[in-house]
């Protein structure tokens, strides 16, 4: 087995022997790389965000001068927190989003905050192809496709990195 | 046409309507809660208790605004 070094932070997209563990792990499986999308990917909530709070501010002037300031500081606080719910969700959906390679198989979790969890793993000789696409507009992206190897079960995991 | 005057003024929509969305509100995040403490037995992360304890407080905190939509409004 490779001795890989540890390398691994909060925005990496690719971490090497990160502190990971998984829940049909065998005690000899080591977890070498996790990998989830660029955090720059996270880029368009924050910036909805933003535009949801320049909103929340200019609203307040309209709506202040129609209703009570009871009514004003209720709507405020729950587009705040509706915002902040909203930010949250992208930000789980992102982290959860994980592909982990260990010395025995390769997993991949799909994960919506609200509606599913799938989790692919398969058995590492089974798979033949890894392969690194290059996507976006300066090809600063990668994606990473394992195919199984049947191919009348061509099923791929992609992992946005 | 009084009555209705005063059951449909701007005060008792806003009460109606923040009642009725904080209530939306605490479905979305009881279930997000349930996804995330689902996915955390999965795969286990050294975040994992910070990111359970804020969707913890997220339910809390639509629970306290549904409340405060019947009683403060």
């Amino acid at each position: 087995m490779p001795q890989l070094e540890e390398s691994h932070s909060t925005l990496h997209s690719l971490c090497v022997r990160p502190n990971v563990q998984f829940d049909s792990q065998r005690d000899d499986e080591i977890v070498l790389l996790s990998m989830r999308a660029h955090p720059v990917t996270l880029i368009p909530a924050f910036f909805n965000t933003i535009v949801f709070f320049i909103l929340i501010f200019f609203l307040n002037f309209v709506i202040s001068q129609l209703i009570s300031v009871r009514s004003v500081l209720y709507i405020n606080i729950f587009f705040i927190f509706f915002v902040f719910v909203y930010l949250w969700m992208q930000i789980v959906n992102w982290y959860f989003n994980i592909g982990l390679i260990t010395n025995m198989q390769i997993i991949d979790v799909d994960f919506n905050i609200l509606t599913f969890k799938e989790i692919l793993a398969q058995n590492l000789p089974m798979w033949r192809i890894l392969r690194l696409k290059p996507v976006g507009l300066f090809q600063v992206f990668l994606i990473l496709e394992a195919f199984i190897s049947k191919p009348q079960d061509r099923r791929s995991i992609a992992s946005l990195s | 046409m009084e009555i209705l005057n005063t059951l449909f003024t701007v005060q008792r929509i806003i009460q109606i309507g923040g009642a009725v969305f904080s209530f939306l509100f605490i479905v979305l995040t009881i279930q997000m809660y349930v996804q995330v403490r689902s996915v955390s037995k999965t795969v286990r992360t050294r975040r994992n208790g910070y990111i359970q304890m804020i969707s913890f407080i997220l339910v809390i905190i639509s629970i306290l605004l549904f409340l405060a939509a019947i009683f403060f409004l």
